[in-house]
């Protein structure tokens, strides 16, 4: 049975121009739960990903956070979810300020919201030694790290402030597979040590075994079927789960 | 030998490539035959790229390859500019990680294809048509894409074009760079079934991926690569089955495998 829902998306409709991209999406997550999202490109994955962080606004349904509707929350009501509701993006070096070490990017949520500096300096050391990056990281520039170590450096800053929700969009796709399946064991870690809940967006369903306790599938604009991620894997229903799992078994 | 029986298309042999002083790949030798797929692996940075850029005369900001490169038994290191430009598209073709970030974004897809194949053969536009037109059924593409700008593409639709931009002058041999790397895993197992086919149709390939399973699913051997070097070559079973080498182990099993998984 699923824990009680941190985060509940209802009949959530979204469209570009005239072309509908989420159509009726009703999808919740449990506290510590991880949740698979998998499809193909140009499903709607990362559009669902953007609509529930309220990156963008949706058409249609609502979105609630903790028991609380944030459909129309405001923007700077929005910056107190998000000490609770951090993401994780597919391209760690575009998500850094290309301007900034890496330790004041890691800072900088803790900074905005009142944490000492002193502290915040030495919480960046703690974060990067427990994702496995030495602590003179911290004075690298975003181009002067590999994919996987920024990868690392992204994850670091997203659980900073110990949020109860992540949302990881695609987060190993521009990964090497040795650097990819030590992200995914780092990843599996941390939710378990903080109990956190997670959103883990991907067109990779091989990935999910490691890391989701259940897996929604999205074809189209619409979750086309959901249950637990061997289930899913070892019983397809859906066309659109068949031929992820297909695909994924190239070898 | 003689060269009646010698299938030998391309022979590389102590190639190494310099950037300045800095050594980018070591003494790497190989040797591709009619009809074979070789798969060069290895993590980003291992210098796979680099090889696959000396064979074809592009390396970039005064890169410099040293050892042997052999063409149908010629040095590809000692030709010409010209020499070069007429084997690459029309004997040597390439497939890049998003091949359509390689069209030229305003101007049509068909085109720019018809360009590349004019600049090698003196073929009227119903020929190059029908040459098309056969490989976008073969590819599963509709006819409308021809004339379709690349924005328009979605990634797969893209690297079909690719793929067909690269076959359409029938080279001997396919060299591809990650050809499925920046597709969803539907689509890059589409694209492999595609250069599967087009080795059943003769065509010789090398092929760049740092993913093993596409390796295994494509290949006919597999060269290994680290920081520049050969860690190991054979045949897809020897790589797979019996590898030699820590490195490929751990390459192997860092795969995600969901019949593993499930298990």
């Amino acid at each position: 049975m699923m824990n009680e829902p941190i985060l509940s998306l209802s009949h959530i409709k979204k469209k570009y121009s005239s072309h509908l991209v989420l159509d009726d999406v009703s999808i919740d997550i449990g506290i510590g739960e991880c949740v698979g999202l998998v499809g193909k490109s140009g499903c709607g994955k990362s559009t669902l990903m953007s609509v529930a962080t309220r990156m963008i606004p949706c058409d249609g349904g609502s979105i609630s956070f903790r028991g609380e509707d944030i459909t129309h929350a405001s923007r700077s009501a929005m910056m107190a979810y998000y000490a609770n509701m951090q993401m994780i993006f597919q391209q760690p070096i575009d998500s850094f300020d290309p301007r900034r070490a890496i330790g004041d990017s890691i800072m900088e949520p803790m900074i905005c919201r009142g944490v000492p500096r002193a502290e915040s300096k030495a919480r960046v050391i703690e974060l990067l030694m427990r994702v496995g990056l030495p602590e003179d990281y911290a004075e690298r520039y975003p181009h002067e790290v590999s994919g996987g170590e920024c990868q690392r450096a992204a994850i670091a800053r997203a659980i900073a402030m110990k949020p109860m929700l992540l949302f990881c969009d695609e987060i190993t796709s521009a990964l090497d597979a040795t650097v990819q399946k030590e992200i995914i064991i780092l990843m599996r870690e941390l939710i378990h040590e903080n109990h956190m809940a997670s959103l883990f967006v991907t067109h990779d369903i091989a990935l999910l075994p490691g890391i989701a306790d259940c897996v929604a599938v999205m074809a189209k604009g619409r979750i086309v079927e959901r249950g637990t991620t061997s289930d899913v894997i070892a019983h397809p229903k859906s066309d659109a789960a068949k031929e992820l799992i297909d695909a994924a078994d190239l070898w | 030998m003689n060269k009646a029986i010698d299938k030998t298309i391309i022979d590389v042999k102590n190639l190494s490539v310099y950037y300045g002083n800095c050594r980018v790949a070591h003494d790497i030798s190989f040797t591709l035959r009619e009809g074979e797929t070789l798969a060069i692996v290895g993590e980003s940075g291992s210098g796979k790229s680099t090889v696959l850029k000396a064979m074809m005369g592009l390396l970039d900001n005064g890169g410099r390859a040293e050892g042997s490169i052999k063409f149908h038994g010629d040095e590809v290191l000692n030709m010409t500019h010209d020499e070069l430009k007429k084997i690459r598209g029309d004997k040597i073709a390439m497939i890049f990680q998003n091949a359509a970030a390689s069209f030229c974004p305003i101007r049509k897809i068909g085109e720019q294809i018809a360009e590349g194949i004019k600049a090698h053969r003196n073929l009227d536009d119903s020929e190059i048509r029908s040459r098309a037109d056969e490989l976008m059924g073969i590819l599963s593409l509709d006819e409308s894409t021809w004339d379709a700008y690349p924005f328009r593409l979605s990634g797969g639709m893209g690297q079909r074009m690719g793929i067909l931009s690269a076959m359409v002058l029938r080279p001997s041999v396919l060299l591809c760079d990650e050809p499925t790397s920046a597709l969803d895993s539907v689509t890059q197992k589409a694209v492999a079934s595609l250069l599967v086919r087009a080795k059943g149709i003769g065509t010789s390939l090398i092929v760049i991926t740092h993913n093993m399973g596409l390796a295994h699913y494509i290949a006919d051997n597999v060269l290994v690569m680290n920081k520049g070097e050969m860690v190991e070559i054979g045949s897809r079973d020897e790589i797979f089955g019996s590898p030699r080498e820590q490195y490929t182990r751990r390459l192997i099993d860092a795969v995600p495998r969901l019949c593993k998984a499930c298990a």
